[in-house]
């Protein structure tokens, strides 16, 4: 059966309308549409969306500069393969621990500057990565990688650690000729002297040799940084070195009148481990008790050698360093490990540290493998803890 | 400190001769002067060539060696020195103020005795540190 036709022209109509409507809309979402790319191709970032297998959704203009593809050789490709990231010993990082996998598998908001690409023509080139996921309807559906090329911060790093090196090795020279001829003097080795006379020359030996140690420390920070440190194990005893970083310490601890207590555990005579990074770690932190302790406190030294009952796991080295000194305030917790850094409190009672000695212990605990802890109170105590792995 | 009790004449009364090469004229200065004054009969050296021509021509029971000169440096010196056969034979202490992880592999390859780095030795140290080692291969 036939509909009316008024029903048919009226049906028609109704349609014609939608047509005509959607066409005058179409300018408009061309307009948006065109809005968008130009937005996305303006972002003075490289940026590639992708969906939540990888697959790559689009890719903008600085994208395809920075990796060498363009747009359309990169969309429908898994970005896992067309961009390897590469970690700072020139190692492929495997696709579970990327940003970007975060952002796609847990929703996490990743940012690092710790990588590089590896682009189409095989260069390896550094960025600054920041990886989020997208989210449409509380479900993860894909993720964004923005990145910005970072080599000429790197280039700068790297000509400032190569600066401090050199420096560094420039200064010792003469360093050395003042050690040398001061130490000649006092030991009247170039004829007698006053008291006084050998009380100032002993002053100058003691400047000289806060001046080498400063040295010393800006050429570890210059190591740390340019990554040309050397982890080198052999035997080392421990309580011997422990013990060494005491006796260098005995005329402050016996003007403060400190009760060290000690106890090594373990075998500890014939350790494995890198000598200066141990010596450095203990060196540092028995210092900084001994600095940051009043008068009459206590500081407790605790070492040992910990077999680990998982069979196949490495053996442990951990080192406890505990006093009741002025403590850490807690505005300045996250910031100690920073270089340079040193708290209020302290520099009152010790015009002289560097700001670079737990910079240092962290840095090269963490060049082992190992981790270091710490707990504090203000006036009442700091515990730091080192734990190393042997080999 | 004053150590001049310590009698370094061997039985035919020949001092021990030690060789000191190093750019530096006031580290050199210092550490002659030094060695003198324990007793050494002391040669000195401003460069790697020089060096190599009075160590091969002196024959010092020891050489105490920078790494930094100009011209022919430390481990050049060393390994032209090694080539011959007194010189493979005869010890070395380095001390330098390098403290560069590739340069110490190659010295200990050509035979060092020691490597002191210079900011971190005291004159007497270096001193006691030749006596040890002298005192080693008299015996």
């Amino acid at each position: 059966m036939h509909k009316q036709p008024n029903d048919l022209i009226m049906k028609t109509r109704q349609i014609s309308r939608k047509i005509l409507r959607f066409k005058e809309l179409e300018p408009i979402f061309e307009r948006d549409r065109d809005k968008d790319e130009a937005i996305l191709s303006s972002i003075g970032e490289g940026l590639i969306a992708t969906y939540k297998d990888g697959r790559i959704i689009l890719a903008n203009p600085l994208a395809e500069q920075a990796l060498g593809w363009k747009e359309g050789e990169l969309v429908g490709k898994s970005l896992f393969t067309t961009h390897p990231l590469i970690d700072a010993s020139g190692k492929e990082v495997p696709a579970e621990e990327r940003p970007v996998y975060r952002a796609l598998h847990r929703g996490e908001r990743v940012t690092t500057s710790a990588y590089s690409y590896k682009m189409k023509n095989g260069a390896e080139v550094p960025f600054a990565i920041t990886a989020t996921p997208i989210i449409m309807g509380g479900k993860i559906t894909g993720a964004i990688q923005v990145f910005r090329d970072i080599s000429k911060e790197r280039e700068i790093e790297r000509t400032k650690s190569e600066l401090i090196s050199l420096v560094s090795h420039q200064l010792r020279t003469p360093l050395s000729g003042i050690n040398w001829y001061v130490e000649a003097l006092a030991n009247e080795e170039i004829g007698k002297l006053n008291a006084e006379q050998k009380k100032y020359l002993q002053e100058v030996h003691r400047a000289n040799k806060k001046l080498v140690e400063l040295v010393y420390d800006f050429l570890n920070v210059s190591r740390i940084e340019l990554g040309t440190f050397n982890v080198q194990t052999s035997v080392v005893d421990i309580k011997a070195t422990s013990k060494e970083a005491l006796d260098g310490l005995k005329p402050i601890i016996d003007a403060k009148k400190l009760e060290i207590s000690e106890s090594y555990a373990g075998n500890l005579e014939a350790v494995q481990i890198d000598r200066k990074i141990i010596k450095l770690i203990l060196q540092n932190l028995i210092t900084n008790s001994v600095k940051y302790t009043k008068k009459g406190g206590k500081i407790k030294i605790g070492i040992t050698a910990k077999t680990p009952l998982i069979f196949g796991s490495a053996k442990k080295l951990i080192v406890t360093i505990a006093d009741n000194g002025v403590g850490i305030p807690k505005k300045d917790r996250q910031k100690i490990f920073t270089k340079l850094f040193r708290a209020d409190n302290i520099k009152i009672l010790d015009t002289d540290g560097t700001g670079l000695g737990l910079y240092l212990v962290k840095s090269f605990t963490e060049l082992c493998g190992g981790k270091i802890r710490f707990k504090s109170k203000e006036n009442v105590g700091t515990t730091f803890s080192v734990i190393l792995p042997l080999s | 400190m004053n150590s001049g009790a310590w009698d370094f004449k061997m039985a035919s009364t020949e001092k021990l001769k030690i060789l000191i090469i190093e750019d530096e004229k006031t580290l050199l200065n210092v550490l002659f002067d030094k060695f003198l004054r324990e007793g050494f009969e002391v040669y000195k050296a401003e460069n790697g060539k020089e060096g190599l021509k009075c160590a091969l021509s002196n024959r010092p029971q020891l050489i105490v060696l920078d790494l930094v000169m100009p011209g022919m440096d430390g481990l050049a010196m060393l390994k032209k020195l090694r080539e011959d056969k007194w010189g493979n034979k005869v010890p070395v202490l380095i001390l330098s103020n390098l403290s560069d992880e590739g340069q110490i592999k190659e010295a200990n390859g050509r035979g060092v005795i020691d490597y002191l780095v210079k900011s971190n030795w005291g004159l007497g140290d270096v001193v006691e540190k030749v006596k040890q080692t002298l005192n080693v291969s008299v015996t």
